[in-house]
């Protein structure tokens, strides 16, 4: 390994968002202690450092650094503005949520932005080390933020339940690597592109074990079934805006990862099953979490199992790395981000701690005494569903239309049905809103102006691509043909 | 000198019992112990194969995976604390306050 890279012109500039995250997470840290009188200010703060990460971005340099371990580009820049996007909506939502809950502390904020630095290196590693250390810094800030409510036994419990199985996941995605660095001789992507494009190679039944150790890390990490059972419980016991945050953030980056790693596998995947162990966990997700879903009266339950679905819906579009694949990938966890941080946004404002189930009856007859707040909700519901006009349909569409172009006709339609038995449990919310008379006692709705801005933000986002996705369609595409250009 | 395979055959052997462990031990810390087991087998893969192909490249990667492991550790045993307080115990089936 060549070290004198590392001093490389530009380095600086390849880095700058991550730079001011890590900045500003320790200014945070700092202000919450030297001026602690001043902690209502440590929100607005912290989404103004996410705003400058966003603006940071004009002056990033592209290319590859760090000896060839770090590539930025354009697909890049568009995970860093789903991940700065996520970040901003969780903390706006947590500013109302832990002042109401009672929570102090600067630190919440900076295991924000330190985890979206370590969701920057997974999204921009070029070395399969780059992408576990980026792994591990944002499931160590996971860990914290889901126990942050330590007085609260259920907090405790899902911080232990994603400990225990994100710390084993961990050791599988290692020695996956480990296996495939015996065979490559390499963990850098690029070179282990070069061994897989050469046709000589043969694929031994330990690379195949390598692979399916792989999978089984990073299907953990996305909650795809059947390695799943950790995301019900884990959402139900965390602060809420961490569950919305966990739900669509780390997603994204596990996702833009994976798209390296097949890309690179790409000449060898033709002679192996490996996409067959891919296309099954995404069967499985689609139908174990739609079917499970309509089950569920937990709200944070029935979200969780949602989103197992929904997984399985974009690991439909990887079966077949190209630039469709790439770019619907990328506008989905965008949509996605909006409608589900958007949908834990109002379920975060009932004035009710994680300690008790949120359940459909709390939200029952909210859109006559809450308009705004309901009318949040039912968008991110119809999102969700796949209705037209909101971005959930565009994205969805592109989806599977990126499938069935690649030839996954079958599974593009195991997914198109259970995404239509999927509209009843997302419009049984919307019934329970308008059609369902409020009883007595009514849990209130606890709406601050951060929380409010959070979700005036997801609605707009939502119609705004839902009606005019041409500008985002066309950065991602393009994008996402730099990537694979290579 | 001793082949590498037998370095290959010891670590899955290692890695295994640490699997074996996390799935049927129920108290929190011999689990972590246990995943721990898996980390080290995967360290001495490395290492077998940075040995064979005279590389820095997968020895460089042990030391980033020790670190991994201690702020790992860090994290978690403060977990177990926490849960301590709560429950008086650390068998993680006392921890089932959710079910579905």
């Amino acid at each position: 390994m060549n070290l004198t890279p590392l001093l490389e012109a530009h380095w600086i500039n390849a880095i700058l968002p991550e730079l001011v995250l890590c900045i500003g997470g320790m200014f945070l840290i700092l202000f919450d202690a030297f001026a602690p009188k001043a902690r209502s200010l440590t929100g607005p703060i912290a989404v103004v450092i996410f705003i400058l990460c966003a603006w940071s971005q004009r002056f990033v340099a592209v290319g590859t650094f760090f000896g060839g371990t770090y590539e930025v580009g354009g697909i890049t820049r568009v995970f860093d503005i789903t991940f700065v996007l996520a970040g901003i909506l969780c903390t706006l939502l947590s500013a109302d949520y832990l002042e109401r809950e009672g929570i102090t502390g600067g630190e919440f904020y900076a295991l924000l932005m330190w985890g979206t630095v370590g969701m920057m290196m997974m999204a921009k590693g070029l070395d399969l080390l780059i992408i576990i250390l980026g792994l591990e810094l944002l499931s160590i800030c996971i860990f914290v933020l889901l126990g942050f409510q330590r007085r609260l036994p259920v907090s405790n419990e899902a911080s232990l339940k994603y400990f225990l199985m994100g710390a084993f996941a961990t050791g599988f995605i290692l020695y996956g690597t480990a296996l495939f660095y015996g065979a490559t001789e390499s963990t850098n992507i690029n070179v282990m592109a070069r061994w897989f494009a050469n046709p000589d190679v043969t694929i031994t039944p330990l690379l195949t074990v390598a692979f399916v150790l792989l999978m089984a890390g990073f299907g953990f990490k996305l909650a795809l079934a059947p390695f799943h059972p950790w995301a019900p419980d884990v959402y139900q016991g965390a602060p809420t805006p961490v569950a919305g945050w966990l739900s669509v953030a780390p997603k994204a980056a596990t996702l833009i990862a994976l798209i390296r790693i097949f890309h690179a596998m790409g000449p060898v995947l033709p002679q192996t099953k490996w996409m067959t162990i891919v296309a099954w966990l995404a069967v499985l997700s689609m139908i174990i979490g739609n079917s499970v879903a309509i089950a569920q009266r937990d709200l944070k339950r029935m979200l969780a199992y949602s989103g197992i679905a929904q997984v399985g819906y974009m690991t439909i579009a990887m079966l077949t790395i190209n630039e469709d694949a790439v770019a619907s990938i990328a506008i989905y966890t965008i949509v996605y981000a909006l409608m589900n941080l958007g949908a834990f946004g109002v379920i975060s404002m009932l004035a009710k701690n994680q300690n008790d189930p949120q359940t459909l009856d709390d939200i029952a007859g909210l859109g006559w005494r809450r308009p705004f707040h309901a009318l949040a909700l039912a968008v991110c519901m119809f999102s969700l569903s796949g209705l037209p006009p909101t971005g959930g349909f565009v994205s969805k569409f592109y989806i599977f239309r990126t499938a069935v172009q690649s030839g996954h006709t079958g599974i593009a339609l195991i997914g198109i049905i259970t995404s239509i038995a999927s509209v009843y449990y997302y419009l049984r919310v919307v019934y329970y809103l308008y059609m369902k008379e409020s009883a007595e006692g009514q849990t209130r709705i606890d709406g601050g102006i951060f929380a409010t801005g959070a979700l005036a933000i997801s609605i707009i986002g939502i119609f705004l691509i839902g009606i005019w996705p041409t500008p985002l369609f066309h950065a991602a595409s393009y994008a996402a043909h730099l990537l694979l250009a290579r | 000198m001793i082949p590498t395979h037998y370095f290959l055959i010891l670590s899955a052997i290692l890695f295994t019992i640490g699997v074996c462990g996390v799935l049927t031990r129920r108290n929190g810390i011999t689990i972590f112990m246990s995943i721990e087991l898996m980390v080290n087998a995967v360290n001495l893969t490395f290492l077998a194969y940075a040995r064979q192909f005279h590389q820095l490249h997968g020895m460089i990667f042990v030391f980033f995976v020790m670190a991994i492991a201690a702020a790992e550790a860090a994290v978690g045993l403060a977990i177990f604390l926490s849960l301590f307080h709560h429950r008086e115990t650390i068998d993680v089936d006392e921890a089932n306050l959710m079910h579905w």
